[in-house]
């Protein structure tokens, strides 16, 4: 994908520059492409969160950008120092890198005190840069509310405190990036909500920069500023949550951030703002042409559930909406939502309604229904 | 034999020419000076494959005589010839004098040894020619024996011969020394062979004798009262056992009369070649022939008439230590210990 | 890790040269110790004149006897394997995972057969089993008589297949144990509390979830079980020969010992195939325990929860210490019984007990000099020789790939060859000039060193399979150079597994007699050359005298060991989880 500038906000500096990068491992015979001429900026108090499933290369990217492996082609600098450079023949090894990591499995060390974990990186440093090592380690704790374990050994905490006294032990040492990969996972969801949540907070405490890997997209949309979401070694999609999740360039940045209708279709017509797609059940316009939509182009057409409505057959509506009648095959009630699958020609769509768990009686399974899809909701998605 | 070449190469790839040249007979030296100059070495080392106790008994006594400290490498014949052999090789002789059961080195490496003349030792003038090499000398022969339980076997009425011993009625009570851990049980086997056959042999299998690794451990079998007879064995590994009181004899078994023969040389390389050269004229001496037989249990044979308290065997036939690959395999397998 | 052979970008900073440059000598001292002895005896055994002599290979494989041996050997070793590799593990289970263990000292139980050299531990087993003159032979056969049953008693005899595999099981336990034990001690046992939550029963959560979790360790068990069962000489040449049962070991030894010449060419050859059948091994073992993710030491919290046997608790308390009460203490009550005795006899009189034998060791100096200067040197080669493993196993990890296989395969050569043999490759390469090491106590260190580094390195290799990778990763992103790395985080982590390797080689050391009777001498004397004496001249009962004497160093030495080097992962020993 192209170089991005944060889409946030404009970065006073950047935290991590990526240029070119890419790592293919070979075992075997074989060659697996890690990551494949990735670009990628951090600013100065941006966390970006890598999104994919596993393989995708996310992990790659971060263990190049700690150090940890060593890619084949590319530039990667952090705090405007050239840490890794292909050309130049250049690699620092991780240690001089000044970074702080969240390694999935908290990788605290189990023969030291949490006391002896947190103040490892300060330890590492210059003995000038250390100061007041027990002050430091005791302000991070308290900050994370795990002040008082200084003596005691990771094994007995329980896992949320484990996860707090390694977020203290990346923090410490305020380094230029703090690395994280996927530290959320080991532990339940319950707690996974509060750390986040602690980490949000501690982000507008201490504006640290941040590389934050996940395969959850939930946790991906509530911590990033900017989002990647990552597939075969690339960045698919690179922008706010926002802008990812209401804007997917590609069916697969849409299947992977949230739920999406999507339909094979062709462009039958494309104006300056308005384009045409076909599919098995009617042709709909779209919103919001691109100069890479041609007339003739497959791809398909897509919409988020939530931006679908349903009303009875021929029921008027405020906007004038694209509709299409179906039939309701199966209501599931979940609470918060109401999820609708509707039976339509040659094909199927999903509606989340919010209000039917209120308001109205939730349609029947069986019953005809008219399915409006909200304007300006409807999607044009390459193949 | 295709071990030979490997062996050779290990044994003599750094040999250097110097060592030949003083291989050359030495010229004779006045009793007085030897002394002086042994004296002012003031040190000996034998490598030896004895028992401790009887080099330990012979050192004292050349101690005890010329004042000159003797310390000594006691180890079984092979490991205390490739030891001798890598520091001959090396240029770091440490060893002064070797005494083992075999003849092979010497015969292979003649410029290792010192030539055995009556200039360089005038005691050897005593000695019987017969046991006189170009580069040793035969120093004892000593006969085969068995051990033999004296709770289970009263003194007297144990087997005196080879005959004796395959009695059925010792069915089960024997314990056979594996005669291939060593090249002196192969000779011994070897000898019995030549004078009784190999059926006599396969009388020895008949009776089912349970095998034991070594001499020593079959003399401890023999205390412990495990079996009653442990044959073919030497004085040596019983005599430990015997001081202690334990109910052991030993008996030197006969018809035939079958000898292991130990030779004994100084190095030409010697730290210490005056105290070796000594030693060697001394142990040729009476008084050495009386300090190796002080413990009884050694047959030298320049005391057949038992004058100064040897074992006297009278013209002992040593057993051959070289015997071919096949014979070996043979007189195993008449014995009843040949694979599958 | 960094992986340059890809990239073709190295990573260079000075300071991380100058550790390359550390471990590169450091491989390379270990290297030199092991293959210029090797050169030295292939060279001469099977390239004399530089030209490769067939006819000797012919001669070496074309042996009938040879095949006996091999098949008796291979017999053996699997037998040995398959009965030492489960008790082991289960002791080790046991103690280091289950409520059935009591405190430090049980912890120590499994290993007491490993504190007597095997001939000493032999020895002990004829004085107690020998069917007419051990301790329990009348005993026996009063039994059997009372209870009107004729038996012969030399169909009891410890002299037979039975006795031979007992006495091997006896000695490969506790080495199956003390490197499962440091597995089990490290392992994260949220695994088996998974396990038991879902319903699994205590053996079935053993077969399935513990031992899987440190396969690393149990392919490494197997391998030194089967290279001890390549390698034993004293048990074969006391209860085999007997028995009339030849093994490899004995076999080889007589190539060696019986006759001059002796026959080095063929037992090089000999060797050369065992290296290649224990290479293959190596790499097989390599294969199986990663194959498949075994469970590390993760980061994660480690619990020192302890399995709740229930009912089965004294039971499996009353197994282990009948075991070692069978197995360990019998025959060292015997040991010590005749060490106590003027000679071995199977009757015992009162008044005829003296510790006269062990007297005789104190008064006289050199043996005092032997047992003093054979411990410090056992000490000092131990320590070294697992410390150095410990390194380059950490190494062979970080480098990865083909380089580690190397590294893996090239450390275990010394296995297949036996001592004897290699002490005279040091003495040649080492002992004249230009190094004049001959007599010296560095010689006998650098023969120790190379022969025991398979050993040591399959012990640390186990070990360091353990250490997730991203504890190691840790300490790098937190800033420390690979020095300190090393020193705070891998050392610490892997110290269980080295002490355990460290308890292991120490006694093999303190007990080895072959290199001993090569390099020893009265400048330098060792246990070993007292050992060899006493074996050639002594009684048995000074040889028990002194077997009990060194069961007593490495006693202490190796509980020292094992208590000192267990995980410490918590600051009080149990915790109930919050």
């Amino acid at each position: 994908m192209t170089n991005s500038s944060n889409a946030a906000g404009a970065p006073k500096r950047t935290a991590v520059q990526i240029r070119g990068l890419r790592k293919v491992y070979r075992t075997r015979g074989r060659s697996v492409v890690g990551v494949d001429h990735v670009d990628l900026d951090v600013g100065a108090g941006e966390l970006v969160v890598l999104l994919g499933p596993s393989g995708c290369g996310k992990t790659t990217l971060l263990r190049s950008v700690a150090g940890l492996e060593t890619p084949d082609l590319g530039e990667i600098s952090i705090d405007g120092k050239l840490v890794f450079s292909s050309s130049q023949k250049k690699a620092l090894p991780p240690e001089d890198r000044h970074l702080g990591m969240m390694f999935q499995s908290y990788a605290l060390w189990p023969h030291m005190t949490v006391f002896q974990n947190v103040s490892y990186p300060l330890t590492s440093l210059e003995p000038s840069a250390r100061g007041d090592i027990k002050a430091r380690v005791h302000d991070v704790l308290t900050k994370l509310g795990v002040a008082g374990f200084e003596e005691r050994f990771p094994s007995e905490l329980s896992g949320g405190q484990q996860q707090r006294v390694a977020l203290a032990r990346a923090l410490i040492g305020k380094p230029s990036v703090i690395l994280f990969d996927e530290p959320l996972s080991n532990v339940d969801a319950k707690v996974r909500r509060r750390l986040r949540q602690q980490l949000r907070d501690l982000k507008q405490e201490t504006k640290f920069s941040g590389i934050y890997v996940t395969h959850d997209q939930e946790e991906a949309m509530e911590l990033a500023d900017t989002l990647a979401v990552m597939d075969a070694g690339n960045i698919r999609q690179l922008g706010t949550g926002r802008e990812v999740y209401e804007r997917p360039n590609s069916l697969y940045v849409a299947g992977f951030v949230g739920e999406v209708n999507f339909w094979p279709a062709e462009l039958v017509g494309v104006g300056p703002h308005v384009a045409h797609a076909r599919t098995d059940f009617g042709t709909f316009e779209i919103i919001g042409a691109t100069a890479s939509m041609q007339v003739g182009q497959k791809g398909h057409l897509a919409i988020r559930p939530e931006r679908v409505n349903i009303g009875a057959p021929g029921a008027p509506v405020a906007d004038p909406a694209p509709r299409v009648r179906g039939k309701v095959r199966e209501v599931v009630f979940l609470g918060a939502r109401c999820e609708v699958r509707i039976e339509l020609p040659g094909a199927e769509v999903m509606a989340w309604l919010f209000e039917a768990v209120s308001h109205r009686s939730p349609p029947v399974a069986g019953g005809a229904v008219d399915v409006i899809f909200e304007p300006g909701s409807l999607q044009w998605l390459p193949a | 034999m295709t071990i030979r070449p490997a062996l050779k190469a290990l044994l003599s790839a750094t040999l250097v020419a110097g060592f030949a040249t003083a291989a050359a007979a030495q010229a004779p030296i006045s009793r007085d000076a030897l002394v002086k100059a042994a004296k002012a070495e003031g040190k000996l080392m034998l490598y030896s494959s004895s028992g401790e106790t009887q080099s330990k008994t012979i050192l004292s006594a050349f101690e005890a005589e010329f004042g000159i400290q003797g310390s000594h490498l006691r180890l079984t014949t092979i490991p205390l010839i490739q030891r001798m052999s890598a520091e001959i090789e090396g240029k770091d002789v440490q060893a002064d004098i070797i005494s083992v059961s075999t003849t092979v080195p010497f015969i292979d490496h003649p410029d290792w040894f010192v030539k055995m003349t009556k200039d360089y030792a005038p005691s050897l003038a005593n000695w019987p020619g017969r046991w006189v090499s170009a580069n040793y000398i035969s120093w004892t022969a000593d006969n085969f024996y068995m051990a033999y339980n004296t709770d289970q076997i009263p003194v007297g009425q144990h087997p005196k011969t080879y005959a004796d011993l395959v009695d059925p009625k010792w069915k089960g009570k024997i314990l056979l020394t594996d005669p291939r851990v060593a090249d002196n049980y192969f000779g011994w086997l070897d000898g019995l062979e030549k004078a009784k056959g190999a059926d006599f042999l396969r009388k020895i299998a008949s009776l089912n004798a349970t095998l034991t690794a070594s001499g020593a451990s079959g003399a401890q079998m023999i205390g412990a009262g495990a079996f009653a007879i442990n044959f073919p064995t030497f004085p040596d590994f019983s005599a430990a056992l015997i001081e202690k009181k334990a109910p052991v004899a030993v008996f030197a078994i006969t018809e035939p009369t079958l000898v292991s023969e130990r030779v004994i040389t100084a190095l030409t390389g010697a730290p210490h070649p005056n105290a070796a050269r000594l030693f060697i004229d001394w142990i040729v001496s009476e008084n050495g022939i009386k300090a190796a037989c002080k413990n009884g249990t050694v047959a030298v044979v320049a005391d057949p008439d038992r004058k100064y308290g040897c074992i006297g065997l009278k013209d002992p036939q040593p057993v051959s230590y070289i015997l071919t690959e096949e014979r070996k395999k043979q007189l195993v397998r008449d014995l009843g210990l040949s694979a599958n | 890790m960094t992986d340059a052979a890809v990239s073709g970008v190295k990573v260079e900073t000075p300071r991380y040269r100058a550790v390359s440059i550390i471990v590169v000598l450091l491989a390379l001292f270990v290297f030199a110790a092991i293959f210029f002895p090797l050169g030295v005896i292939l060279q001469r055994a099977l390239l004399p004149n530089w030209k490769p002599d067939f006819a000797l290979w012919a001669t070496t494989l074309a042996q009938p006897e040879l095949l006996t041996a091999v098949r008796n050997t291979l017999i053996i070793a699997f037998v040995n394997t398959v009965i030492s590799v489960p008790l082991g593990i289960f002791f080790a289970w046991l103690v280091e995972r289950t409520d059935a263990r009591w405190g430090a000292l049980s912890r120590l139980l499994p290993v007491i057969p490993l504190l007597l050299p095997p001939v000493a531990m032999t020895i002990g087993w004829l004085f107690l089993a020998d069917p007419r003159a051990g301790f329990l032979a009348a005993p026996m056969q009063g039994f059997f008589r009372s209870i009107g049953l004729s038996i012969d008693p030399s169909s009891l005899a410890v002299q037979s297949w039975g006795g031979l595999i007992l006495l091997y099981v006896l000695f490969s336990v506790p080495h199956v144990y003390v490197v499962a034990a440091a597995a089990f001690g490290s392992l994260d046992p949220s695994l088996e509390e998974a396990a038991r939550i879902f319903g699994k029963g205590r053996l079935k959560c053993f077969l399935s979830i513990s031992v899987p979790a440190i396969r690393h360790a149990v392919g490494s068990s197997a391998l030194l079980t089967i290279i001890s069962s390549f390698g034993l000489y004293s048990i074969p040449a006391l209860l085999g020969t007997a028995a009339r049962i030849d093994v490899l070991s004995v076999y080889i030894y007589r190539l060696l010992h019986a006759t001059y010449p002796p026959k080095i060419g063929q037992a090089v050859v000999l060797g050369v195939v065992m290296i290649f059948v224990i290479g293959l091994l190596w790499l097989a073992q390599r294969r199986i325990a990663s194959s498949t993710g075994h469970a590390q030491i993760g980061g994660m919290g480690i619990r020192p929860n302890l399995i709740s046997l229930g009912g089965w608790r004294w039971p499996a308390r009353i197994l282990l210490l009948l075991y070692v009460l069978l197995t360990s203490v019998l025959p060292l009550v015997a040991l010590f019984i005749v060490s106590l005795q003027p000679f071995w006899r199977s009757t015992i009189v009162f008044d005829q007990l003296s510790f006269a034998n062990f007297f005789e060791f104190w008064s006289d100096r050199q043996s005092r000099a032997a047992i003093v200067n054979s411990a410090w040197l056992a000490v000092l080669t131990t320590t070294v020789v697992v410390l150095i493993a410990g390194i380059l196993s950490i190494v062979g990890k970080n480098v990865g790939g083909a380089r580690e296989k190397w590294l893996g395969v090239l450390t275990k050569v010394p296995s297949a060859i036996p001592h004897i043999v290699f002490a005279v490759g040091v003495l040649v390469a080492f002992g004249f000039a230009p190094f004049f090491l001959n007599g010296t106590w560095l010689i006998i260190f650098i023969c120790y060193l190379a022969v025991y580094i398979p050993q040591a390195s399959i012990a640390a290799e186990s070990a360091v399979q353990q250490v997730g990778n991203q504890l190691v990763e840790a300490s790098r992103i937190f800033g420390a150079r690979p020095g300190r790395t090393f020193w705070t985080v891998q050392l610490p982590l892997i110290l269980p597994g080295l002490a355990a390797g460290w308890a292991l080689i120490f006694t093999l050391v303190v007990g080895e007699l072959n290199a001993a009777a090569i390099l020893a001498g009265p400048r330098n004397p060792v246990i070993g050359y007292l050992i060899l004496a006493l074996f050639d001249n002594g009684t048995y009962s000074q040889l028990a005298a002194l077997g009990s004497i060194i069961g007593l160093v490495s006693g202490v030495t190796v509980s020292i060991a094992l208590i000192l080097g267990r995980p410490r992962f918590s600051s009080k020993a149990v915790r109930a989880d919050d």
